[in-house]
């Protein structure tokens, strides 16, 4: 797989032509491997090049006074998990691995040269930076409203809609090789909480998540509980877990 | 701004439950907090008499 194959693949807001993939492509200095558990980039650092996830899952990640993490966002393959630090120079959060990844480098130079020339294609980076104001305004959405049930499938749903844009979900399950700690940090919950609710979804048989898997039983009861609507991720038609249901009836 | 969309007070309570030896508390709305049992009874002991008071303040209107 080249580096910048699943870049906003599948998306209703910005398709990229195979001449701008390849542009992009070209742009690309270094592509490296990186181990679970590794901080990329911390609060406050500069930035002079921006960074595409081709595999594995990353996270951005805010930690308070006590060093107790509240994950903000979670990367899948095909993201740019910094491309914002283009025009912001210094990051407001940090950035580490959560698998083994493999990460491809693209300096904020070859970034200007493109935009410059392209106002095209500078518009279609600008939409990819805007999906993900769009996913924050929803993790927002997850942790100011939904109870502790609800924020574990708003993220369970969500990862399965973006998986799916991707050809890493079927809609009935996706690997998902991160810890309930992981999920504790990205749900605000503790790993006790998300212990729980985890037994309760496996016996009320809407989902399991086991062994680094996830195995959908009822995606449109675990849409319900997670009051998840993807039309925040832009998705073609198509797409598994990219249909919105109607909340009263979760039917679609 | 429509009252119906502005926060306003639950009269619902949350629901708490004991597990692995910590109080989890879901409830009303998006309150998931997970606490020890020490710190369940002095949140119990403060939302009770909380509730005293705000009821005194009703009556008293």
């Amino acid at each position: 797989m080249k580096s910048m194959d699943l870049f906003l693949r599948n998306r209703t807001i910005a398709k990229l032509s195979d001449a701008e993939r390849a542009m992009l492509e070209q742009a690309v200095t270094d592509e490296r491997h990186l181990p679970a558990r590794a901080t990329l980039l911390e609060r406050g650092q500069t930035l002079t090049h921006s960074t595409m996830l081709i595999a594995g899952f990353m996270i951005r990640y805010i930690d308070d006074l006590e060093g107790r993490r509240q994950v903000v966002a979670f990367h899948v393959p095909g993201d740019f998990v910094d491309l914002h630090g283009y025009p912001l120079k210094v990051l407001d959060h940090s950035i580490a691995t959560l698998t083994g990844v493999r990460i491809a480098i693209v300096p904020h130079g070859a970034v200007r040269r493109l935009t410059d020339n392209d106002a095209e294609f500078a518009r279609k980076l600008w939409a990819s930076t805007l999906l993900d104001a769009a996913m924050h305004r929803e993790w927002l959405f997850r942790l100011g409203r939904l109870d502790a049930g609800g924020r574990v499938a708003h993220f369970l749903a969500e990862t399965n809609a973006r998986l799916g844009a991707i050809g890493l979900s079927d809609g009935t399950g996706y690997d998902l090789p991160i810890t309930q700690t992981d999920l504790s940090e990205i749900t605000g919950l503790t790993s006790i909480h998300v212990n729980r609710v985890l037994r309760m979804m496996r016996e009320e048989r809407v989902c399991t998540f086991r062994s680094s898997r996830v195995e959908i039983a009822d995606l449109k009861r675990l849409e319900r509980i997670g009051q998840f609507d993807p039309t925040y991720l832009y998705l073609e038609a198509g797409v598994p877990g990219a249909q919105t249901i109607n909340m009263e009836t979760g039917h679609g | 701004m429509d009252d119906a969309h502005t926060p306003a007070p639950f009269e619902k309570g949350g629901r708490a439950v004991a597990e692995e030896g910590i109080v989890l508390l879901d409830g009303p709305d998006g309150i998931a907090i997970s606490m020890t049992a020490e710190a369940a009874e002095q949140t119990g002991s403060s939302l009770l008499e909380a509730a005293r008071e705000a009821r005194e303040q009703s009556m008293r209107g």
